[in-house]
């Protein structure tokens, strides 16, 4: 007998099942019945004939159920069977069936969306040779800061030349990517660019989709400056289009040739649009040859190189060239090596396994409601599986329908909740704040599809296996002797029901414990006080022609001119000239100071400053007040004293129990023969200007004295915004007409930038925490539901015996708030250890902030009060003389 | 029906046994039940509920071929005939009993 053989005649049955069925049944009635006409032949009355007839066979059913398993391919058919018996229980139940997929998918759909978030932002590799081997390097500052040194393109280049540990290594901008203007036929726009020495894409092991990277020999100062362009600018801007090679565009007014496009997913730094060569920044402008000094190193170790390892041999190659260092660099910074991979994923990591953990909470209480729904069904079909059981489907077999039934229900789950991943990817990732890496990766792939699948395999398992045999622990013949088809239902059975409730209680607490804490942090973030009027405040971006404005006099001219122009505007108050945009983080370090007095251990010890150069006018403009001391005047110019005032936390903590007024500090923490020292004129009120977290001690110098690169100027107003906006252009535009105003916008604008990532995380939390709320209060409802129904005769015997209404329904009630309260109890538990993963993603409020944890609970017990309430009502309107009378 | 203790039919040997008895002529599943015990002279108790699942298996291997027939009762059966597999496979496990029974056999009486 061939296979093929085997396989033709297995098909052959399964396509021909009606009739083969027919002829099955019909073989056991006449084989039947020639047996009971042989007994009735020996004189046995025909009705005992036929039964001993039946028995012979060992029951009809009984008998067509071994042939059919003894056929080739049964294990087929009855899997078929299985799954269309599955359908058929779920077709039967809409409502039932209904419940427990949309339960399901919501598990479902939120954990296949945060695994594509995960895949795509932390799994998935980068897309550049052997992400393991790729390292980022900076030096530590060793002070209480974060202030981190870049090790400068000089350096990295003699690093690149004598390490035996790296393969190669390329300097990129420590400071991500900075913003410039890009003309192209004279329309202008803002790219982000970053600035990459010239071996840059040879360490990542990237190869361009079109054209070439920027090679070595293009990193030459003078020659004509090259650009790469990143996949999505390249989408946006050029339409895909291969023409874009050869392109020429002048980036902050020099001229520059598209060499390469890059292919997608490479976005290092974070938000890169172009990369252009370190060596394309004139250093001619205010910053010096800053491009060149303020690099990162990325290298690529050789095979089986630890960072351990590395980071020692950059020391003791940094402690070299510390020997033969010039005069005015620091020494002795130690360097700090990172994975590629930590540096490109970043914090983002910690936010994303929260909210996966969030997630499958939400999925643990979905596939407990899941299983609550089967249990409560197996309960009511006790009877049917009893019957099933008596006529001859094995136990083995019943448990493996119950389990087909509910891989029937997760699957259909899985189905609706892919197509809600679908859709909610699709709303999600526009909403998804800035800066979050790697975006562009996210998207439904194999990986997520499967995952999905397995996902809802799991919670089949979880959801069907247990109920299954649960409601088939007890005996099912006895049940069928007690007369009992009405489910009277067995302790356990309502126990596993009762621990479920509490489970998903408890887990609902966690998760909007959880959302409360992100939500808090929001709010104190929105309402945390800047010392700044911001909604009074614009900013006014500018871009100023470098070749005009090179000379620091005619620049300071320039801003002066401007001010005076804008404040002549009745509706602008006043008006300053500031060096970076606000809340950006952004900003310049003075890494160490010293105090006059202060021994170099002390000074070391000194927190680093936030550097802002300022004109007379800029306490006036922002209305930060001088808490001690003057604002600066016209007077403090170049060659008068060098004054500078302090935020109130330097002051306090540098000349504590002092007037600082009169104090003279100056930069850097080493002995220096010839000191430079800042005398304290005044002490201003702390801001949040450069970070919204927390406000950052600041050393405010004359601009006059020290520096200014101000492209914008800050506006404080008292008319509507936009239409200080179109004045303000105006104005520019009066004072010098090459002058292009980028962009006018409000300080408040500038606050969602800051504000979008805790929003987003708060706002998932959220819509998690209330999928959790909800499944869980159906939950309770359920259970609650099925407690009235299986005790109404226990309730209609306490209302025929005299108990009021009021006291059945507050014993009803503390039945639920009884397994409520257990579950926020434990939920509370779990709240104070789970909460600990969200501290990096609070502001200003404790991981047990008690308001968050206790109201979750408390509003978890409300919602169960609310669930019980139809329950509780239901206990008490039936008939209660009908009920005892209908048994 | 006697009273003596029936055998089970050992196992493995059914088939051989239905094949046999469909050699001669087609037959419904009581008759050959019926003809089995009468062939071991009532020895042999074959369950009906063993002997229905090896006809189908038969049947879908393609040993048997089944039709629906009259019986002598004038009712209508499900008789089973032998197809030209069905011999060949009779041949191969006839040869196959006789070696065992006879090595059965000698070693019983050998010991």
């Amino acid at each position: 007998m061939t296979l093929l053989h085997r396989l033709i005649s297995m098909l052959r049955w399964v396509i021909h099942r009606s009739r083969a069925e027919r002829e099955l049944n019909d073989e056991m009635e006449v084989f039947v019945d020639m047996v009971a006409a042989d007994r009735m032949r020996d004189g046995v009355p025909a009705a005992d004939a036929r039964r001993a007839a039946v028995l012979h066979l060992g029951g009809v059913e009984q008998a067509k159920e071994r042939v059919r398993s003894a056929r080739h391919g049964a294990w087929l058919d009855a899997a078929a069977r299985d799954v269309r018996h599955g359908l058929r229980m779920c077709i039967r139940n809409p409502t039932f069936s209904l419940l427990a997929i949309l339960t399901l998918a919501i598990g479902v759909a939120g954990t296949t969306v945060m695994l594509a978030l995960i895949q795509g932002v932390l799994l998935r590799p980068l897309p550049v040779l052997d992400q393991d081997r790729l390292i980022v390097a900076w030096k530590d500052l060793r002070t209480l800061g974060d202030a981190r040194y870049p090790f400068g393109a000089t350096e990295i280049e003699a690093v690149a030349d004598a390490s035996r540990l790296l393969v190669n290594a390329a300097g990129v901008s420590a400071h991500g990517v900075g913003r410039s203007v890009m003309i192209e036929n004279s329309v202008s726009s803002f790219v982000n660019d970053a600035l990459v020495t010239g071996g840059f894409f040879d360490v990542l092991g990237v190869r361009p989709l079109l054209g070439r990277t920027i090679a070595r020999a293009d990193d030459v100062e003078g020659t004509e400056q090259v650009l790469v362009i990143s996949h999505g600018l390249w989408q946006r801007r050029y339409g895909g289009s291969r023409d874009v090679l050869g392109h020429r565009v002048m980036l902050s007014e020099r001229p520059f040739t598209i060499v390469g496009v890059m292919p997608p997913d490479v976005d290092y730094p974070s938000g890169v649009e172009v990369w252009r060569t370190t060596r394309s920044v004139p250093t001619t402008g205010p910053f010096g040859d800053a491009a060149r000094r303020e690099v990162n190193l990325i290298g690529r170790l050789r095979p089986d190189v630890t960072i351990a390892q590395a980071t020692s041999e950059l020391t003791t190659l940094s402690e070299q060239l510390d020997a033969n260092a010039a005069p005015d660099t620091p020494v002795g910074l130690r360097p700090v090596v990172r994975s590629f991979e930590d540096v490109v994923v970043g914090d983002v990591r910690t936010s994303l396994v929260a909210l996966l953990t969030a997630v499958v909470l939400v999925l643990l209480i979905a596939s407990a409601n899941a299983a609550n729904l089967l249990l409560m069904r197996g309960e009511s079909r006790r009877g049917e599986l009893a019957v099933r059981a008596a006529l001859g489907a094995g136990r083995g077999t019943l448990v493996r329908q119950l389990f087909v039934e509910s891989l029937v229900l997760a699957l259909a789950a899985g189905a609706v909740g892919l197509a809600v991943t679908w859709w909610s990817l699709k709303t999600l990732l526009p909403l998804l704040p800035d800066g979050l890496p790697r975006v562009e990766s996210i998207r439904i792939d194999a990986t997520v599809v499967v995952s999905t699948i397995a996902v809802a395999f799991v919670t089949a398992l979880l959801a069907g296996l247990v109920p299954a045999l649960l409601s088939l622990k007890a005996d099912l013949v006895s049940h069928l002797r007690s007369g009992g088809i009405r489910g009277v239902t067995g302790p356990s059975g309502r126990d596993g029901r009762r621990i479920l409730v509490i489970g998903q209680v408890a887990l609902a607490v966690i998760i909007v414990a959880g959302a409360g804490l992100l939500i808090r942090s929001v709010l104190r973030l929105q309402s945390v006080d800047m010392g700044l009027p911001v909604d009074r405040l614009m900013l006014v971006n500018l871009d100023m022609p470098q070749a005009k404005y090179a000379d620091r006099e005619r620049r300071a001219q320039f801003l002066d001119d401007m001010m005076s122009q804008l404040e002549s505007v009745s509706s602008i108050a006043a008006a300053t000239p500031v060096n970076v945009s606000p809340f950006t983080g952004q900003g310049w370090d003075v890494p160490k100071f010293t105090a006059e007095g202060q021994s170099v251990e002390q000074a070391a010890a000194n927190a680093p400053l936030n550097l802002e150069s300022v004109h007379a006018n800029y306490f006036d403009t922002f209305q930060v007040p001088l808490v001690r001391g003057r604002a600066f005047t016209a007077a403090d110019r170049e060659g008068s004293q060098d004054v500078a005032i302090v935020s109130g936390d330097i002051a306090a903590r540098t000349w504590p129990g002092k007037d600082p007024i009169g104090k003279r500090l100056k930069m850097g923490d080493l002995p220096d023969p010839k000191p430079k020292w800042y005398t304290v004129v005044g002490v201003a009120a702390t801001t949040r200007y450069r970070d919204l977290m927390r406000p950052r001690p600041t050393l405010y110098l004359p601009a006059a004295q020290f520096q200014m690169t101000a492209q914008m100027l800050a506006l404080r107003t008292t008319a509507a915004l936009d239409l200080v906006a179109s004045l303000a252009r105006d104005r520019v535009q009066a004072v010098d007409p090459d002058v292009r105003v980028i962009r006018v916008a409000p300080f408040t604008e500038m606050l969602e930038q800051p504000l979008a990532r805790p929003r987003f995380n708060a706002f998932l939390l959220s819509v998690f925490g209330i999928a959790a709320l909800l499944l869980s209060t159906i939950g309770l409802y359920a259970v609650m539901a099925a407690y009235v129904r299986q005790r109404d005769r226990e309730i209609a015997l306490r209302l025929a015996l005299g108990a009021t209404a009021t006291a059945v329904r507050r014993f009803v009630l503390a039945e639920a708030l009884w397994l409520a309260g257990l579950g926020a109890v434990i939920g509370l538990a779990g709240a104070a250890g789970a909460t600990r993963l969200l501290r990096g993603m609070l502001f200003e409020v404790e991981p047990l902030d008690p308001s968050s944890i206790i109201g979750a609970a408390l509003l978890l017990m409300a919602a169960s009060a609310l669930a019980s309430y139809v329950p509780v009502r239901q206990a008490t309107r039936a008939d209660a003389t009908a009920m005892l009378r209908s048994d | 029906m006697s009273d003596v203790e029936k055998l089970d039919v050992p196992q493995g040997t059914l088939d051989l046994m239905i094949l046999t008895i469909l050699v001669r002529e087609p037959m419904h599943g009581y008759g050959i039940s019926q003809r089995l015990a009468a062939l071991s002279h009532d020895h042999f108790h074959v369950n009906p509920g063993s002997l229905f699942p090896s006809l189908y298996r038969l049947e879908q291997d393609g040993r048997l071929k089944a039709d629906w027939r009259p019986t002598e009762n004038n009712r209508r059966a499900r008789y089973y005939r032998l197809t030209a597999a069905g011999r060949r496979q009779l041949e191969r496990h006839r040869k196959r009993w006789d070696r065992v029974s006879f090595a059965v056999r000698s070693v019983l009486e050998g010991a």
